[in-house]
């Protein structure tokens, strides 16, 4: 298969979101977390900034947190069920009939969600400093005059890498069950126990749903790089996926 | 047969144990209609999905075009349009948007969705969202789905299913037009005989999951032998009688059958001389129905 073929594939699939509610979600989410955040530091900063707190790590830190752990999950549940979603009702069958090999479709869809979040954080990353732009003039007490990039690009950096393993699999359970139900509860299954294991140090550092939160923690030596086991085991599961996926009786 | 269009070879289909398609083998030439006809559960849909490379066969082989499906199948979907069942369509896309995931996988050319919109006759509404459609229309965009690039081959399972019977009507017309204007064949599997009497030149009957006829439509009517129904006041000895005389006849509930339809006057003249009241003697064709329920064992259509 050439390479013009599988980008035609994928841009297809970037078609496809015209008009649905998996693009409004890019937007949607992490503007709903840096409202909150903003709200929250506009309502209650003052008094933190007072006892020696700085105003933008704590937006950097509250909105980052927020987002990997409660936001993302349900948006990475959402987004992969939507896509899959398209298709569930009665498209394969025209998908897979057209000349494009069946692993293409599902690393284009794969490739499509992935974007979808990056360009989420992407909002996220856009939001937070329009947000402390915003508090800096109606909240000056604030003291939000230098805002230093790192605390929230090198974070949001490490998530969307670390997040990738996550993805893969819900992308797979979204895929492979035709079941909207199935894949959100799988969805929300993963989100809960990543939830628990977000403090579990030993090995609930590898559970694929708390990889993103326990990669913006500090790396001891020795211990495994979690972007990096982010990114290699979301290759692996994407190969499998895509092999299976390959195989399967379209009925 | 290596220039035909479609050709299966003991194609199998089990599921858990449960054969749904047995030792099909399938011959479709190019540029014919072929009708691929059974009864709902005859296995219509698993073959045709076996054509597509959706299933994968427990046994047998699929060519298409000349060429092995399991070696060949994207150079065999570039040139094998399909429609099956109901059209595969993305509601939240307008008409010209859905041709065109068909369009930028098919590396066609852009002037492809004007051309498909104009065969089918939507060139007005192309622009709306198919959410919009009525159900003639999204199978008339099915259609041109499956007419975008260049295709060969158009392989269409039950292309009229829930259509009133003016889009049935619409739908027929297309899938006539097609082979003739453009050069295509056609692979139309339906459980209506009408629909297969008004557009095929070939005939498949499935039955089972087995094929129990193939051939071209003549042949089929060929099947359509007439025969002589015959009713008199003592049914089962007029059936003696004329058995004795040299006319083998069947029993058909209140009537008889005879063969022999040239016989017609000297039966009636033996009947009518032995004191029988001949109520009835016509000359019948057997229908389309017949001749396929005779071949399927349906019991209803």
């Amino acid at each position: 298969m050439s390479l013009s073929l599988f980008v035609r594939v994928v841009t297809v699939e970037c078609l496809k979101l015209k008009r649905t509610l998996a693009l409004g979600m890019v937007v949607l989410a992490p503007v709903t977390v840096v409202i909150l955040h903003g709200l929250i530091l506009y309502a209650g900063g003052e008094r933190s900034v007072r006892g020696g707190g700085d105003a933008w790590s704590q937006l950097c830190t509250n909105s980052v947190s927020m987002w990997t752990l409660l936001m993302m999950p349900m948006f990475v549940t959402l987004e992969t069920s939507l896509l899959a979603g398209l298709e569930h009702n009665g498209n394969w069958k025209a998908v897979l009939t057209l000349p494009a090999p069946r692993w293409a479709v599902y690393i284009a869809k794969l490739l499509v969600a992935v974007g979808l979040l990056w360009m989420a954080h992407v909002v996220l990353f856009a939001g937070t400093l329009a947000s402390a732009s915003t508090l800096r003039l109606v909240q000056p007490s604030l003291k939000l005059d230098a805002l230093p990039l790192d605390p929230l690009f090198w974070p949001l950096v490490s998530i969307s890498t670390a997040a990738l393993l996550g993805l893969a699999i819900q992308h797979w359970v979204s895929i492979r069950w035709a079941s909207f139900t199935a894949a959100i509860g799988f969805g929300m299954f993963a989100m809960i126990t990543g939830f628990v294991f977000a403090n579990a140090a030993a090995w609930g550092r590898l559970w694929p749903w708390s990889l993103a939160i326990h990669s913006v923690r500090p790396n001891t030596p020795g211990e495994v790089d979690l972007v990096l086991a982010g990114m290699i085991g979301a290759i692996v599961v994407a190969l499998l996926g895509s092999i299976e996926f390959s195989r399967r009786d379209i009925p | 047969m290596p220039g035909q269009a479609i050709r299966t070879e003991r194609l199998s289909k089990t599921f858990r144990g449960k054969s749904a398609v047995r030792q099909v083998s399938l011959s479709v030439a190019p540029g014919s209609v072929y009708a691929f006809l059974g009864p709902n559960g005859a296995g219509k849909s698993t073959t045709i999905r076996m054509l597509l490379g959706l299933l994968r066969p427990t046994e047998g082989s699929v060519a298409l075009h000349g060429m092995d499906l399991q070696r060949h199948r994207l150079q065999i979907l570039a040139r094998t349009g399909s429609l099956i069942e109901n059209p595969s369509l993305y509601a939240h896309l307008t008409g010209r948007e859905n041709l065109e995931i068909c369009r930028r996988v098919l590396g066609a050319p852009a002037s492809d969705i004007d051309r498909a919109l104009d065969i089918v006759g939507l060139q007005n509404a192309g622009g709306s969202c198919v959410k919009t459609y009525s159900l003639g229309m999204k199978q008339r965009l099915g259609l041109a789905q499956a007419l975008i690039g260049r295709r060969d081959l158009l392989v269409l399972d039950e292309p009229t299913n829930g259509l009133d019977p003016a889009g049935m009507l619409e739908v027929r017309s297309l899938i006539r037009e097609v082979p003739a204007r453009h050069g295509i064949t056609v692979f139309l599997s339906t459980h209506l005989l009408t629909e297969a009497e008004q557009i095929a030149t070939h005939v498949g009957i499935l039955s089972r999951g087995e094929l129990v006829f193939q051939g071209t439509a003549t042949e089929l009517s060929l099947r359509r032998q007439p025969r002589l129904r015959i009713r008199t006041d003592r049914i089962s000895d007029a059936g003696a009688l004329l058995a004795s005389a040299g006319w083998p006849v069947t029993p058909a509930g209140e009537s008889i059958l005879a063969e022999d339809v040239t016989a017609a006057a000297a039966i009636t003249r033996v009947l009518v001389e032995a004191g029988h009241a001949v109520h009835h003697v016509a000359v019948e064709t057997a229908s389309f129905e017949e001749i396929f329920l005779s071949m399927t064992d349906a019991e209803v259509l």
